[in-house]
């Protein structure tokens, strides 16, 4: 019998985003759901119970997303991360993919723009965005690493 | 849901108007056999004479007579052998389009009697009529009373028309006219020869054949015994709705037969048997027709008096009539636009010194006259409660009908949850038709697809055409059952779920059905809703295909095929979501006016949604309410509030998220987790986001929400139309 090697998170992240790279979504979406996606890979599914894993951590982050006030997507990311429990999450760097849930260049207006639009539509289309980045990244195929 | 196309037959048509320009006239030969019998007969030959005169008319046959397209219809062989089956002089018939006619002798000629009312805007100048006025405004506070007295008064003169013809000791009570498809290549004499009359089981039965192989089949029957038009069976038409040639909110104008020799004594029977007849409607209605501080004990007979006129129309020769400018001697008849302004004529009158406080009718006398008020006269006339000051004017009186409407015995029907539906003779233009085929003898190219007529106009036939579809579309619109055939009010029933026991139903009364004019009186809140559901939702019970109103109409008048787009009069409340306590003494009906409906995809029309809304209906509200109610169909989700937060701007997905409902103990599942689960739910449906890649859902989704957007934007107080749920999960 062959063992399908696992992946770490960051891999699926990796390839979440290669995905996400090659669709024709508007920018401000793919950087949207970057960030839902950044969030979702740092949970620790080991730590996750079966029957938790139907949708209650989904059910969690969703509901920390929305309450969130932050003013820009890092520090949306960050407060939800600090809000989901301890003993789920890993705390560790987020490593160069959460440098797109910020602006690439302050200066260009245009790429400030689609970032603002962004957190704007991570606030008020959370949940539609939940559902289409879970096309890139199903919790039912990542693994602890 | 599949809807029901509204599509009639009455027969080929009569006529056809003008030489040139060319125009149809779409009233059928029936219809023009038996109205030029009822307007035009002076005893019992010619009366039979009229209800066969122009049979041959359906062979089509066409030639040039005098440089001009002739319709030649008077075979004398087939005429006689008609006559003899009938006992008719063959000549009543023959000579019935000779210009030397025998005023005496032969049938009054046709011109002054249907055919000069052409571009609707004369009656025939021999013929007679009878007019119902109100002397009052067209206000929905009095709608109900003045439907029953209609009823009265199209009761009355369907009897006294019944007993006209009875008299003349005919023996047959009905006319059926059958016409049958011809395809043979038969010469016109020969089919003319299948042409066939007997009477038979008190029915005069003419059968008819018409030379082509694209008619249909069709009958229409006559029922000349002045009962009540049955609503089951449309093909069969009755007295009272062949008598009435126009109606309107505060008119009614109907054939005085001009068999009757005294019309004068005639009209003065009717008005008197209406004071009974409206008596016992209004009983049946349980209407109360006092006011504890009224002058008079009975308003009824004031009312009937005072703001009721009934009156012959018949005097020929008014020196001031309109004259025909080609022949100045020749008065044109009746102006159907003075007879229509009638009632605005009655409330010009000067003597009419004083307004009602409550509608503003013009009324006679003044302070004092029906109501004895005291210093606080609002209180006097509705109740210490009242607080609707800002719909009543300053004045000092009311009128006995707004008293009526005043007396808080009858509150239930004239307030609150209401449907009142009444045929009109409105037609909304334009009308479309189309030439089924050019007819097989029709050598004079009349109907030469070539050259298109230049429109379709109404006439006096077409009027009574237009009132009788417009009973039957109400007959298909109002889908409950009907109780009692007697010839008096009957009660319409809905079945509603028996309490305590399971499954079963049992027979409810939800309002009143006046047989004569074919009004509907629905004043129960679940019957009043249900029939807003099917006619203008087009939501039927358990899925069966329903008539609704956002479509035209198909007639079939061979050979033309008609578009129209007929109306009925509708003043509906729905009592939504109203404070039951206040709406029991606010009084709805004085914000509102009844509405006249064309039934058309572009129809517009106001409903009273509760005691502080109305709101205006049209096709794109009905598709977003259909649309929301689709969306909200999922189970597990408060739907009124769900409604609300699409309205208030939120996606589909994020709605059910909001407003899923807690979970039951015996889900064992965290509301969050059922929240999620529930949006995954609604977010597969093809109208939300749909399957697919992530680019294919996301586009969905956005073209989706966009579309929603702007169908909520459209309608921001549609939540209006929603019940707000009494207890969690309701609706």
């Amino acid at each position: 019998m062959i063992t399908q090697p696992e992946k770490t998170p960051d891999q699926r992240l990796q390839e979440a985003y290669v995905e996400l790279g090659k669709t024709d979504l508007e920018p401000d979406v793919k950087i949207a759901v970057k960030a839902i996606l950044t969030i979702r890979q740092a949970v620790n599914w080991a730590t996750v119970k079966p029957e938790e894993r139907k949708g209650k951590v989904d059910a969690t982050i969703v509901k920390y997303i929305r309450a969130s006030s932050a003013s820009n997507l890092p520090t949306l990311v960050d407060e939800v991360l600090d809000k989901l429990p301890f003993d789920k999450i890993y705390r560790r760097s987020l490593g160069d993919f959460a440098l797109d849930i910020y602006p690439q260049v302050i200066a260009n207006e245009e790429a400030r723009k689609q970032w603002e639009r962004a957190l704007t539509r991570v606030k008020r289309e959370t949940i539609p965005l939940f559902l289409i980045s879970k096309k890139f990244y199903q919790d039912t195929e990542e693994v602890t690493p | 849901m599949t809807r029901k196309p509204f599509s009639f037959d009455l027969g080929p048509i009569s006529r056809t108007l003008g030489s040139p320009p060319d125009h149809i006239g779409f009233a059928s030969l029936p219809i023009h056999e038996v109205m030029t019998a009822l307007l035009g007969a002076r005893n019992h030959d010619e009366f039979i004479a009229w209800l066969w005169h122009d049979t041959f008319k359906s062979l089509f046959t066409w030639k040039i007579r005098g440089g001009k397209p002739s319709w030649q219809h008077l075979l004398a062989d087939e005429c006689e052998r008609f006559a003899n089956i009938v006992g008719n002089d063959p000549q009543l018939v023959m000579r019935h389009h000779f210009k030397n006619k025998n005023r005496t002798t032969d049938l009054i000629d046709e011109s002054l009697i249907i055919s000069n009312e052409f571009e609707q805007q004369y009656l025939g100048e021999e013929a007679h009529f009878v007019q119902l006025t109100f002397r009052c405004q067209p206000v929905a506070s009095t709608l109900v009373l003045r439907l029953a007295i209609a009823e009265a008064f199209l009761r009355e003169i369907s009897k006294v028309a019944a007993q006209a013809i009875a008299d003349l000791g005919l023996s047959f009570t009905q006319v059926k006219y059958i016409f049958h498809p011809e395809p043979r290549p038969l010469t016109e004499k020969q089919i003319a020869a299948l042409y066939d009359m007997k009477v038979q089981d008190s029915m005069l039965e003419i059968t008819h054949w018409v030379p082509s192989d694209q008619f249909r089949p069709v009958w229409v029957q006559m029922d000349l015994t002045g009962a009540p038009p049955d609503r089951d069976t449309p093909q069969v038409i009755g007295l009272s709705e062949l008598l009435t040639v126009y109606r309107d909110d505060l008119t009614i104008i109907a054939v005085l037969p001009l068999l009757i020799r005294d019309p004068d004594n005639a009209v003065r029977e009717i008005e008197h048997r209406m004071h009974v007849t409206a008596l016992e409607i209004l009983t049946q209605l349980n209407i109360a027709m006092t006011h504890k501080k009224a002058l008079m004990s009975d308003l009824l007979d004031v009312i009937l008096d005072e703001q009721v006129e009934v009156r012959p129309v018949y005097e020929p020769h008014v020196s001031n009539e309109p004259r025909d400018p080609k022949n100045p001697k020749k008065a044109l008849g009746k102006a159907i636009y003075k007879l229509i302004a009638h009632p605005y004529e009655l409330m010009a009158d000067n003597s009419l010194v004083a307004r009602c406080l409550v509608c503003g009718s013009p009324i006679k006398g003044g302070k004092g006259r029906y109501f004895k008020g005291g210093k606080r006269m609002i209180e006097d006339i509705f109740s210490g409660h009242f607080a609707d000051l800002e719909y009543l004017a300053l004045d000092d009186d009311v009128c006995p009908m707004c008293l009526v409407y005043a007396n808080s015995d009858n509150k239930k029907l004239l307030r609150g949850s209401l449907a009142l539906l009444v045929p009109s003779t409105s037609l909304q233009s334009p009308v479309g038709d189309r030439l089924i085929e050019q007819p097989r003898f029709d050598q004079a190219n009349r109907f030469c697809p070539h050259k298109p007529m230049v429109k379709s106009v109404v006439t006096l036939q077409e009027l009574v055409l237009l009132t009788l579809l417009s009973r039957r579309i109400l007959s298909g619109l109002v889908t409950f059952e009907i109780g009692g055939r007697t010839g008096k009010i009957c009660d319409i029933i809905l079945r509603k779920a028996a309490q305590g026991e399971k499954g079963q139903t049992q027979p409810v009364v939800v309002g009143k059905y006046l047989p004569y004019s074919e009004a509907y009186c629905l004043f129960d809140i679940t019957a009043v809703n249900q029939f807003y559901k099917t006619a203008f939702l087009g939501q039927g019970q358990n899925g069966n295909t329903i008539y609704d109103v956002w479509q035209e109409i198909h007639l079939t008048a061979y050979p033309f095929e008609f578009t129209l787009s007929p109306s009925f009069t509708m003043l509906l409340e729905l009592q939504r979501n109203a404070d039951f306590q206040a709406h029991a003494q606010a009084h709805t009906l004085l914000k509102v006016n009844p509405t006249t409906i064309y039934l058309s995809p572009h129809l517009a029309f106001h409903v009273l949604v509760d005691n502080s809304v109305q709101e205006i209906v049209d096709k794109e509200y009905v598709d977003t309410v259909e649309y929301l109610e689709k969306l909200a169909s999922m189970a597990g989700i408060n739907r009124y509030e769900f409604i609300k937060a699409l309205l208030a701007g939120e996606d589909q997905i994020t709605a059910v998220y909001e407003t899923t409902e807690p979970p039951s103990q015996r889900q064992n599942i965290d509301w969050d987790t059922l929240k999620m689960i529930k949006a995954k739910q609604i977010s597969d449906q093809k109208e939300v986001m749909g399957q697919g890649s992530p680019e294919e859902m996301w586009a969905t989704f956005k073209e989706q929400y966009e579309k929603l957007r702007t169908m909520c934007q459209a309608h921001p107080t549609l939540i209006h139309f929603f019940q707000k749920p009494k207890k969690r999960g309701g609706y």
